[in-house]
């Protein structure tokens, strides 16, 4: 798939009218309708839109009737519609753990690959059965496991193997009809998130809600800036670690990366009149929010202009220099957002999990 | 998952009362309560009960609580580096008395009472050495300080009474700090820690369990001590974050800890960490609570297999429910809630607006 389309796809969120009241100066009740609606609602369609079709496709080889060629695309599509929400960490993503369903990594003890190797070795028929494989192990269940089955050791049609593809991909794509299914307008999840106060809500206000989403974009540009490029990049040639790389068998590192920095600049909002690019202006923070969401433009740019591949280029200095400037802005971002953006936006980010006893 | 959890429900008994952990000389007395550090979302801090019946200042946060046997009082134990412990009257719902850390020692946050509820017992660091240390007081004569113990490992955290009344059970995370270096954590290379079984009689040691050596600097925190006396223990991950570590444990006060399986998807959601940990009222449920993960996790106490997981914003407070299987839960944001086994939540009523529940939470009557 090309940058183009996916940017295309990403750009064709369909747009709702936020519903919620004005309040003094800021509208945090419409930031979070907005980021639900418009940003995360629309990816988890196309989440479960693709996935579907990898779904399909895995089948299709399974059968005999499709390629490894065709299956590799199918993968490649995945992943990048769930690295356009993978920052969405709450709420659906964290009930029974499905986030690492869909993508058990760092895998730094290497579950994956023992539990895939016996799995092939005692052709366990329970995996095949959709319920049999979302109730066993988080390492056998996502992503993870289907690049080995198409990228390390291509599976062949008819064999044990490309039935256990069929079975991952259609576990995963049930995953994704939940996710999709939770942030459906008029859901309990969404009813919760929008209508803070209600009895059974988690949250007491729309600044709550804020300040979840907030931490969930801070995580994700911290991951992102350190796990997935820096880490592996290490700081000199002689440090670069290519296995710490997610994604490193499929070479797209950088490419997850790259989607990863154009939904957070979404999910930020430079273009849109309610989410945190505009709350911040309202709260009197322009500053921030030009700071901000200029750093965060200048990642996704710079990573857009770049290979799938991290490790193609890695000896190259002017390469390396681009990496590691993508990911400080990443950092400066997130700084900026928890230092001054949080503040400015009246949030209190919960201080039970910012320091821990 | 694949757990019946069916299965599970049918086989709890109906909860004697005295299994909330609840002294059973005045539990019939009056109705339960439960009682809880806070933050009021204005500024300022407090303790008290969901209902505001009891609400106590103070002057910084409060952590823990112990309860005293005969429900006359309960101990507010200021938050590492703590320098005091509020002594509640729980009758009148106000300060009894301020117990103040001498120098050279802070509190960890946590305590308990003997049986008898003669003694109260805290958990000290001496931090000039980084000792741990078990603070003892008379709590028939003032809560005067009348000496202490060694806790026999490094920063000790949680400290429970065994259900026998004999022993006392500290949680040694290991990590050594130092106030003037705030929370800095400064032997992390190096932590060993540990859960000892302590003779009350005399502060002798009379077991100790660690976590495999692998998993080294994996913090043992926090303590719940179920009806039948097995121990649930709350641990949190002090080194590579994105490394996949077991955070619940149970011991059997000889022999190693069972740690539950990393890999499960109700383990991992608590993101390396345990803010609390608890039984059920019958003790066939294991609960704990991750702020860091906004995830809750509960499992089943005989194998550890998980139960459910579910996403709760800065969730932190847990204690037993009212019920068989359920377990009450408590926020940041300010929630308070009732639990099951598989993971459906049910808001409990409390005074509005809202305060910020801090980490932990007792029944008082």
């Amino acid at each position: 798939m090309q940058r183009r389309d996916v940017l295309c796809l990403l750009g064709a969120l369909p747009l709702v009218l936020a519903t919620g009241v004005a309040r003094a100066d800021v509208d945090l009740q419409a930031l979070n309708e907005d980021i639900a609606i418009n940003h995360a609602a629309p990816g988890y369609e196309l989440f479960a839109h693709f996935t579907g079709a990898l779904r399909d496709t895995l089948a299709g080889l399974r059968d005999g009737t499709l390629s490894i060629d065709d299956a590799r695309g199918a993968f490649g599509t995945s992943m990048d519609s769930w690295m356009s929400v993978q920052h969405l960490r709450l709420g659906p993503s964290q009930l029974d753990a499905r986030e690492f369903r869909i993508e058990y990594w760092p895998d730094k003890r290497n579950r994956i690959d023992r539990q895939l190797a016996e799995a092939l070795e005692q052709e366990r028929p329970e995996l095949l059965a959709p319920d049999g494989i979302a109730g066993t192990s988080v390492a056998i269940q996502g992503f993870p496991v289907l690049e080995r089955l198409l990228f390390v050791d291509p599976v062949a049609p008819g064999s044990y193997a490309a039935a256990l593809a069929a079975s991952v991909g259609a576990n995963l794509a049930a995953i994704a009809g939940e996710l999709a299914s939770a942030w459906q307008p008029g859901s309990p999840f969404l009813d919760d998130l929008l209508k803070p106060g209600s009895s059974e809500t988690a949250y007491a206000d729309a600044g709550q809600v804020t300040g979840h989403l907030l931490t969930a974009m801070a995580t994700q540009l911290e991951f992102v800036a350190q796990r997935k490029l820096m880490g592996p990049l290490g700081a000199t040639p002689e440090e670069t670690r290519p296995r710490l790389a997610e994604s490193w068998r499929s070479a797209r590192s950088l490419r997850n990366a790259w989607i990863n920095a154009s939904a957070l600049q979404d999910f930020f909002g430079a273009g849109s009149q309610s989410r945190f690019a505009a709350a911040l202006e309202q709260a009197g923070a322009g500053e921030t929010a030009q700071e901000a969401g200029g750093r965060l433009t200048a990642a996704a740019e710079t990573l857009s202009t770049m290979p799938d591949d991290l490790f193609d280029r890695v000896d190259d200095p002017e390469f390396r220099l681009k990496v590691s400037d993508a990911a400080a802005w990443l950092d400066d971002a997130r700084r900026m957002m928890v230092t001054t953006g949080a503040p400015a936006l009246g949030l209190n980010l919960g201080f039970n999990s910012l320091d821990g006893d | 998952m694949a757990i019946d959890r069916r299965h599970l429900l049918t086989g709890l008994a109906a909860a004697p009362a005295a299994l909330l952990g609840l002294p059973r000389a005045w539990a019939d007395a009056r109705p339960p309560r439960l009682l809880g550090a806070w933050q009021m979302a204005q500024g300022g801090f407090g303790a008290g009960t969901p209902d505001g019946a009891v609400s106590v200042p103070l002057p910084d946060r409060g952590h823990d609580i112990a309860v005293a046997p005969d429900g006359a009082t309960a101990v507010v134990f200021g938050r590492r580096p703590g320098f005091f412990a509020a002594v509640i009257d729980l009758e009148e719902g106000t300060l009894l008395t301020m117990l103040e850390s001498p120098q050279g020692r802070h509190f960890y946050g946590h305590g308990t009472y003997s049986a008898d509820g003669a003694l109260l017992f805290a958990t000290e660091n001496a931090f000039e050495t980084g000792e741990g240390r078990l603070a003892i007081y008379d709590a028939r004569d003032g809560h005067r300080r009348i000496g202490d113990w060694p806790s026999h490992g490094i920063g000790p955290h949680d400290l429970a009474l065994s259900r026998d009344g004999q022993s006392l059970i500290a949680a040694n995370g290991g990590v050594q700090t130092h106030p003037e270096h705030d929370r800095e954590k400064l032997n992390l290379d190096t932590m060993a820690p540990n859960v000892s079984l302590i003779a009350i009689a005399d502060g002798s040691l009379i077991a100790q369990a660690k976590p495999p050596q692998d998993w080294h600097q994996l913090s043992t925190r926090h303590l719940w001590v179920a009806p039948d006396g097995l121990i649930a223990v709350g641990m949190q991950w002090e080194g590579d974050p994105y490394e996949t570590v077991p955070l619940v444990a149970t011991w059997d006060g000889s022999g190693e800890l069972m740690l539950c399986d990393e890999g499960e998807p109700a383990n991992l959601a608590l993101r390396g960490y345990t803010g609390a940990i608890a039984f059920d009222p019958s003790g066939q449920v294991i609960a704990a609570t991750s702020p860091q993960g906004h995830s809750a996790g509960l499992w089943r106490r005989d194998d550890l297999a998980p139960l459910a997981s579910i996403p709760v914003p800065e969730v932190c407070g847990l204690c037993p429910g009212q019920t068989p299987g359920t377990v009450i839960m408590s926020s940041a944001l300010g929630g308070l809630w009732s639990v099951d086994a598989t993971g459906a939540m049910h808001a409990l009523d409390q005074q509005h607006p809202v305060h910020l529940w801090d980490n932990h939470l007792r029944w008082v009557a």
